[in-house]
């Protein structure tokens, strides 16, 4: 008997056990609500049993042997919000997560600085930028609020860095140099925000992976594309509209494009003012495409392949002569567009060893009609990037690669010799007419460096980045070498003290080197850069994210090319900038704050005229700007802007010709006069709306809120004796709209 | 990218002639103050053969304003020098030059009223033709020296393409050199190897509905500056290479037209006095709006429309009409 109730007690006791075996279960997949992206890696708890869950590499997860038919489903990650369900299960009970961000737009404005990284490098991505007040949605405007970066004046969209001249800077897309960055008027960049993951912003100091910038390199990397299924988003504002669509090819990779168009023409023909002297025959107009393929051909060997196509086109009907000068009368059309095909691929040999080989292949034309004059350029381009980088031991990571840029040219020219001085330019029918139609002209640069990084052991708090590089600028046959060097010295593991400088060289332009335009005994101009400043990470003592830079730099210009009354240009000019760049960034949920403040000096200096203030001098500038996240996915930012004025050579007299009908100024010291400080209050509004597959965003962004009259320049009369202001952009509203799916 | 730079400005410069402009910047085209309108040559090109010129007598007619002047006193300065290099870029001037020919008979000149042109109430017209000697004998042997040694420096092809000698005329109130206007012209000298020189348009008619004017219309109106086609000569250029390419010249009107006294108010309809014309300058065959004014015409002086007909080689000549009281 005892033996039977045995059985029975044991038959009874593990009844209930296979009862709790074969219980419920509950499976789903967890998602980022609004935009169908699954998460990985995400801890569900199942209570009141405290069962545990984690979601797989595409979101799922899965529960088994629930008892309790009543539970309460718990989960949270950090940044996004908790989430808590009551679920009455049945046996296989499905159940999908929507985690809401904690902040949807919340801007992380971060400028990494890392140890393997560029002492200089400043990264900002595309997803923060494009949101911050006054860029309008384009991430790339937004590089104004870097420390170091000079405003540029009015209407022009040049990128000026600390003291340099425009032409100084450089701009790349994945390292390949790009003829231009922002279309007409600078209201948006060339390359589709939605297929851009960030933008390096490099300066004084920069290491020798890059060259043939005196300035500095403004970079964009187009994205990495990690789709697991189809997305797209769609978007229209005051000045363009476009779309985006990504896919998963499944084994065949992965693939996103994108274009827009703008119809910025038919605004700015709604605002001109009816008049004999100017109209617009068409309207300006530009659009882009753009699209990325990615596939990984091993484990060892990725691919991928960008293309961008940019085209620009304005023309316009001046009845009476621009300025003054009757030269610039009639018809006037300017098209630019390029395009570049960039395949990369990135073969991993090893843990320690890394090779990426890129080539951008392209075309650039310009069409350019002023008046009777004009210049048309074809050019195919072909830049081509290798770099390797190899882990040689614990000490010592060699980089060393190659930068080249071919190109070959058609060109045909009608165009006076224009001499500029001072920021007064002459009028252009008293320049000496050039006219020439060259075919096949190359102008091939070679690049190669050396950028290997050094830290003496893993625990020193020493890193060295000893550099060289060495360009030959096949046109004028120099070859110029650069040696650099950086250091970065970790007082503890959140401030860093860096380093860095050398020699940068860059090519004089076509027109400058040219036989038939400028002078052929041009030679490259050069700069010495020097920065010294401190890095501190405030994560610890204020919030994740603050974080403060200082620092000082100092750049010394020699054999620039100037306008020369013998030979057109020469090599005589000089020059200096110095500055001290300071930026903070602090967040303090739900605020978070920006500031930077830049305060420097830019001079030059020729045999003609002893040491002047460079036009592009600004000794304050000043942006603070602050936002706040406010519920329901409302954010409200600001940026406020304060600059030293602009630079204006003031004539002391003028000359008529009156074969020409024009007067020639006669100027006095340059840039001798200071116009009015810029000052400039930005507004911006954003609102999401997230629904569970799909997203909608709308943005208001006013720049100049306060409509403030900033005197960006001085225009004369036709004797220069008398002369009114040129002012800069009043309000400027512009609204957006963008859906997500 | 100079192009591109180049077209830049010129859209800045068309955006805010548009947008931005106020219209209160004297313009070029309306005549309101002390200015010298036109200077013209009667040879724009002569021919040097390193030794002399022929014709070594060039006269040089000056047309200026001086409308609200009330007839104060006048007077010119006038000295010639060879280029610089102003397509380069060098300022207009003589100083400093050895070229310079500064001859006393041409300087202080006072200013008398030719044959009833420049005169109360419009003081607004062309001088007595003024002759330049380019002789080694008026010029000086040392000045002269210059431009046989510019000679013998320039090529077979420069030679034919010619130099510019810049002749300036300095126009100011007698005693007071503050208010000075200082404007120059090309005379062009080549090689004899260049028999066809360049010679002055002339013929010029301001005509309204294929007619030629006689008094300003009353109501908004297009008017032509009419130049016959033959006066578009044709002329050679020489390359480095010694080819020779034609070409025909551009012919192009300067319109100049009386405005009102103030400075700031030279093309607003509301206190326009004379009217206007939309554009400063025309091609033949394009017609060119007139603008009466919105209230009463002046009545103590006449509306002057001064046409400058142009080649694109130096040459011009003048034609001056005049509407209402005065000469």
């Amino acid at each position: 008997m005892n033996a039977c109730y045995l059985k029975y007690f044991l038959l009874f006791s593990i009844l209930p056990s296979f009862a709790w075996a074969t219980g419920y279960t509950l499976q789903g997949q967890v998602f980022i609500r609004g935009t169908r992206d699954t998460l990985e890696g995400v801890n569900l708890y199942l209570l009141p049993e405290k069962l545990k869950a984690t979601t797989d590499s595409n979101g799922h997860y899965q529960f088994d042997s629930i008892q309790t038919p009543h539970s309460k489903l718990v989960v949270n990650f950090p940044g996004f919000i908790r989430a808590e369900e009551d679920l009455e299960l049945t046996e296989t009970s499905v159940k999908n997560i929507l985690l809401d961000r904690e902040n949807t737009l919340n801007y992380e404005t971060t400028i990494e600085s890392k140890e393997n990284k560029d002492t200089v490098l400043k990264t900002l991505s595309q997803k923060t930028a494009a949101r911050m007040p006054g860029a309008g949605s384009d991430p790339i405007r937004a590089i104004q609020n870097l420390p170091g970066v000079n405003r540029s004046q009015g209407f022009t969209s040049q990128v000026i860095i600390q003291g340099s001249a425009p032409q100084d800077t450089r701009y790349t897309i994945d390292g390949h140099e790009i003829p231009l960055i922002f279309h007409f008027g600078g209201l948006s960049s060339v390359f589709n925000p939605d297929l851009t993951e960030s933008f390096d912003y490099l300066s004084a100091g920069y290491q020798s992976n890059y060259g043939r910038a005196m300035g500095g390199i403004l970079n964009l990397n187009t994205r990495d594309l990690k789709v697991k299924q189809t997305k797209g988003s769609a978007f229209i504002d005051t000045f363009n509209s476009g779309l985006e669509v990504e896919t998963s090819l499944g084994d065949q990779g992965q693939f996103a494009a994108g274009a827009r168009i703008s119809y910025v023409g038919q605004v700015l023909k709604s605002v001109l003012k009816k008049s004999d002297d100017f109209s617009l025959s068409v309207a300006p107009s530009y659009g882009d495409i753009g699209a990325i393929y990615e596939k990984p051909l091993s484990s060892r060997l990725k691919f991928k392949i960008a293309m961008l196509g940019s085209h620009d086109a304005l023309e316009f009907i001046a009845n009476n002569p621009l300025g003054g000068d009757p030269s610039l009368r009639g018809n006037f059309s300017n098209q630019i567009g390029f395009f570049r095909l960039i395949p990369e691929f990135e073969w991993t040999h090893s843990g320690r060893s890394k090779t990426k080989f890129s080539l951008a292949l392209g075309r650039d034309f310009i069409n350019t009609d002023i008046g009777a004059d004009y210049f048309n350029l074809r050019t195919i381009a072909a830049t081509f990037r290798v770099e390797n980088r190899t882990r040689l031991n614990d000490s010592w990571l060699l980089a060393y690669g190659m930068d080249h840029r071919l190109s070959w040219a058609d060109v045909s020219f009608k165009l006076p010799l224009v001499f500029s001085e001072g920021g007064i330019t002459n009028p252009l029918s008293t320049g000496d007419t050039k006219v020439a139609t060259l075919t096949n002209v190359s102008s091939h640069l070679f690049g190669f460096y050396l950028n290997p990084i050094y830290k003496p052991s893993l625990d020193s708090r020493w890193t060295f980045y000893p550099g060289a590089r060495i360009d030959y600028f096949a046109p004028i046959k120099e070859i110029k070498a650069q040696p650099r060097l950086g250091a970065r010295y970790a007082l503890n593991p959140t401030l860093a003290l860096v380093t860095a400088g050398g020699l940068y060289a860059q090519a004089p332009t076509e027109q400058q080197y040219s036989d038939s335009y400028g002078n052929s005994a041009i030679k490259s101009p050069s700069c010495w850069h020097l920065k010294l400043g401190g890095e501190k990470d405030l994560s610890e003592e204020l919030s994740k994210g603050s974080e403060a830079y200082s620092g000082i730099f100092s750049r010394w210009f020699q054999k620039l090319v100037i306008p020369n009354t013998t030979t057109v240009y020469s090599n005589l000019g000089e020059g200096q900038s110095l500055g001290w760049e300071n930026s903070l960034k602090y967040n303090l949920e739900p605020w978070d704050f920006w500031m930077s403040y830049t305060i420097s000096r830019s001079t030059r200096s020729d045999p003609a005229h002893s040491s002047y203030l460079y036009k592009y001098d600004q000794t304050h500038f000043l942006t603070l700007i602050a936002g706040v996240n406010l519920k329901r996915n409302w954010r409200v930012s600001s940026r406020f802007r304060y600059v030293t004025g602009p630079l204006d050579t003031i004539p002391t007299g003028a000359a008529g010709d009156l074969d020409h009908d024009v007067f020639i100024p006669i100027r006095g010291l340059l840039y001798n006069e200071r116009l009015n400080a810029f000052t400039m209050l930005d507004l911006r509004i954003d609102k999401r709306w997230i629904y569970n597959t799909w997203t909608l965003s709308l943005y208001l962004d006013i720049q100049n809120v306060l409509n403030r009259q900033n005197v960006e320049g001085i225009q004369y009369a036709y004797d220069y004796k008398t002369s009114e202001s040129i002012k800069g952009i009043p309000i400027l509203p512009t609204f957006g709209l963008k859906g997500e799916f | 990218m100079r192009a591109l730079k180049l077209f830049t400005y010129l859209v800045i410069l068309g955006f805010s002639l548009s947008a931005c402009s106020s219209d209160t910047m004297p313009r070029y085209s309306i005549i309101q103050g002390l200015r010298t309108l036109a200077l013209v040559a009667d040879s724009p090109e002569i021919n040097f053969d390193g030794t002399s010129f022929t014709p070594n007598t060039v006269t040089i007619t000056p047309t200026i304003s001086d409308l609200y002047g009330s007839g104060r006193a006048l007077s010119f300065n006038l000295y010639w020098c060879l280029d610089p290099g102003i397509g380069l870029g060098v300022i207009p001037s003589c100083d400093g030059n050895p070229s310079a020919v500064r001859d006393a008979t041409l300087q202080n000149v006072a200013i008398t009223a030719p044959s009833g042109t420049f005169s109360s109430p419009n003081y607004t017209g062309s001088l007595a033709p003024i002759p330049l000697n380019f002789t080694p004998g008026f010029m000086g042997a040392t000045a002269f020296s210059y431009y046989t040694a510019r000679f013998l420096s320039l090529t077979s092809a420069q030679l034919y393409n010619g130099y510019s000698i810049l002749v300036f005329f300095e126009l100011y109130p007698t005693g007071d050199t503050s208010q000075k206007i200082t404007t120059f012209k090309r005379i062009v000298f080549s090689s004899s190897t260049k028999t066809l020189k360049n010679t002055n348009p002339s013929n010029l008619e301001i005509r309204r509905d294929g007619t030629e004017i006689t008094s300003l219309p009353s109501s908004q109106s297009s008017l032509e500056a009419y130049l016959p086609s033959s006066q578009a000569e044709s002329y050679f250029t020489q390359s480095t290479l010694g080819a020779l390419s034609t070409a025909t010249e551009t012919l192009e009107t300067a319109w100049f037209f009386t405005g009102p006294s103030d400075i700031s108010c030279s093309k607003k309809k509301e206190c326009t006095t004379d009217g206007y014309f939309a554009l400063a300058r025309s091609v033949p065959g394009e017609l060119n709006l007139f603008y009466p004014p919105q209230g009463s015409i002046p009545s103590t002086r006449g509306r002057i429309l001064i046409g400058v007909a142009k080649d694109n080689r130096g040459g011009s000549s003048v034609k001056r009409y005049v509407d209402g009281t005065g000469p």
